[in-house]
């Protein structure tokens, strides 16, 4: 947990705070730009919420904290380990329940457009989702325990379908209705847990898998924003992308850059970081598109990939072959510079396109374009420097 | 004089690890570097190969120190360290091109003598591997290849023997032979003490920072007369001497 409020105050440092506050605003804009072209004849969009409400009841799973050591040192109080599991249970219950309040209160302006639904049944459809989410999680306390294998194997799927059918009715015929059985589905659920578990035992070889999945996971999220030592990137061979090496000079002067270009392209970590923010942020200026707050977002988004990029020039600092090579010292400077040049020349012209495809006047595409080649220069050649060499 | 060491004093902090080191590589020699754990040999290759810089004396290779001219000094230099060192990045193929590149080899001819040493120690076929999952003995083969495929004045060999197999030893010891014909130094860390004896040219003895000893193996031996007949045994009796004091 302290490893975590570490992480988290490592993943809202001053940059990330300030893409975020563009993101969550982008969001927001486009979301109720959006709600204003809806009308009360889409009865679709009353089924893709469903959807999104049966998607959204996987968010939140049981954090056990369980380590491989455990099956050592716990095994001979297995019985114990139930107190403890429904002690991680209600823990985790008001965490994913938190959530499920989020995921309704987003679809609650949609819901009143389109379907006109009334305050008390809007209350009814939260407590149908929050039902929905208890026995999903019971499900998920249920296996952590050895079941027979018909259970195992059938257990989540029916409960996940039981909750869709349930979701469509209420939606779809009463939210009363929809009430009712969730919450018979839940009561259902948690009796059955009580009836299996004092019978079997605990899963452990799965349920350690389990959680370190799950750390690995919320691990993975963090290491979106900051380096994370438990999140090592590896190493892919993406034979599909050797074409773009093929392009590359191949000299002395550029042995580095012959490195660099390869480290970039197979390792995860650098590359998962630069296709990642280019990502979001074409989706986002293609979203936002117009104005000074898409400017904005454009020069910020370059300015994270560019910054973020600048660790890779140490990467192979531990390789005593690239202090006793042959090559004249700036050489990996300049080669550094001409991967960096390159990588956030595409990063730019995808923003590029996202900008022209959504209309935008192309007066402003090209007022883009030059703030971008300036803040590639300026990145390259100054801050870069300022910053490595 | 192909590598010249005189009144070398260094280390990696501010205390000198290593006092005062005087020895030379001529051309087509094989020099043992003999040494317990921590008596500086390590130290020594690192100050070689430009990692460390000298507190006092000099560093020559053919007339050049790292500080008058880099590049000309580390293109007359192959490295083989102790613990293989890749690319995590780079298939067995790329390796080797990244050292032709970074040498500035004539690709064709390179390619050729690497083929050559690829069949050599049995990884013709693995051209497209990543050699970050090889055992250690296939990874020190790369390393070994790597080095050879350079046209090094000078090859810096760190505890070659262990981790290799029996045929690859041989055939590393045979490459050895075949360098020193054409004219290049070998210089070589070891505690495979019998090894060294059969096939090193001469030997360099260090311990706690000091040359202890230096010359021929009739040298030494002549030197302590009663310090045994193989090289492990005046070995063991020279640091067992120092054990005493």
């Amino acid at each position: 947990m302290r490893q975590m409020l570490h992480y988290l105050r490592l993943v809202f440092n001053d940059h990330f705070v300030i893409a975020l506050m563009f993101f969550v605003g982008g969001l927001g804009l486009a979301y109720s730009n959006w709600l204003k072209t809806v009308s009360p004849r889409d009865t679709w969009i009353v089924l893709a919420v469903g959807l999104i409400l049966w998607l959204g009841l996987a968010v939140g799973r049981i954090a056990t904290l369980l380590e491989p050591a455990d099956t050592v040192f716990l095994l001979p109080r297995e019985h114990d380990l139930h107190a403890y599991l429904v002690h991680a249970w209600h823990y985790s219950w008001w965490l994913a329940q938190a959530v499920q309040v989020i995921i309704v209160g987003l679809t609650v302006p949609i819901l009143m457009l389109v379907d006109q639904l009334s305050g008390v049944s809007l209350l009814a459809l939260l407590v149908t989702q929050l039902a929905l989410k208890d026995s999903e999680l019971t499900v998920r306390v249920t296996r952590l325990y050895r079941l027979p294998q018909a259970p195992a194997r059938w257990l989540g799927v029916a409960n996940a379908g039981l909750a869709l059918v349930i979701l469509a009715l209420s939606l779809l015929v009463s939210p009363w209705l929809g009430v009712v059985l969730a919450l018979i589905l839940a009561g259902g659920q948690r009796w059955w847990h009580n009836q299996v578990w004092p019978h079997t035992v605990v899963a452990w070889q799965a349920d350690i898998k389990g959680e370190a999945n799950r750390m690995l996971g919320i691990y993975r999220f963090f290491n979106l924003f900051t380096d994370v030592p438990m999140v090592q990137g590896s190493v892919k061979r993406r034979k599909y992308l050797d074409w773009l090496l093929r392009w590359l000079p191949r000299d002395q002067t550029h042995a580095f850059g012959y490195l660099f270009t390869r480290g970039m392209l197979r390792g995860t970590e650098f590359s998962g970081l630069v296709t990642r923010l280019t990502v979001i942020g074409a989706i986002l200026l293609y979203f936002i598109g117009h104005g000074w707050l898409a400017i904005g977002l454009d020069v910020i988004f370059i300015y994270l990939i560019g910054f973020q990029l600048l660790p890779f020039y140490k990467r192979y600092d531990n390789i005593v072959f690239t202090h006793i090579y042959p090559l004249a010292a700036p050489l990996k400077f300049k080669n550094f510079q001409r991967l960096l040049t390159v990588i956030l020349s595409t990063t730019g012209i995808i923003f590029l396109i996202a900008v022209w495809l959504s209309n935008a006047p192309l007066a402003q595409v090209g007022i883009l374009l030059v703030i971008n080649a300036i803040e590639i220069y300026l990145l390259v050649a100054w801050y870069a420097k300022m910053r490595l060499a | 004089m192909a590598l010249a060491v005189s009144h070398l004093v260094g280390g990696y902090s501010q205390i000198p690890v290593l006092k005062d080191i005087s020895f030379d590589v001529q051309p087509g020699e094989l020099v043992g570097l003999i040494g317990l754990n921590g008596a500086g040999k390590s130290t020594t290759i690192n100050h070689i190969i430009g990692l460390l810089t000298p507190m006092k004396g000099s560093i020559k290779l053919n007339g050049v120190t790292l500080a008058s001219d880099p590049q000309q000094y580390k293109q007359q230099l192959a490295y083989i360290p102790e613990t293989p060192i890749l690319y995590e990045e780079l298939t067995l193929k790329e390796h080797l091109e990244m050292t032709m590149l970074a040498y500035g080899l004539d690709q064709t001819a390179a390619w050729k003598r690497a083929h050559d040493l690829l069949k050599i120690f049995r990884l013709d076929n693995k051209l497209d591997w990543f050699p970050a999952n090889f055992s250690k003995g296939m990874k020190q083969k790369v390393m070994i290849v790597c080095a050879f495929l350079t046209n090094a004045k000078l090859f810096i060999i760190d505890e070659p023997f262990l981790g290799l197999d029996p045929l690859a030893v041989h055939d590393l010891l045979h490459l050895i032979e075949t360098v020193k014909k054409q004219g290049a130094s070998v210089l070589m860390s070891t505690h495979v003490l019998d090894t060294a004896e059969k096939f090193c040219d001469r030997f360099v003895l260090l311990h706690a920072g000091e040359i202890q000893t230096q010359g021929t193996f009739d040298e030494i031996k002549a030197h302590y007369p009663d310090a045994g007949d193989s090289l492990n045994d005046i070995y063991l009796t020279l640091t067992g001497v120092t054990r005493d004091e």
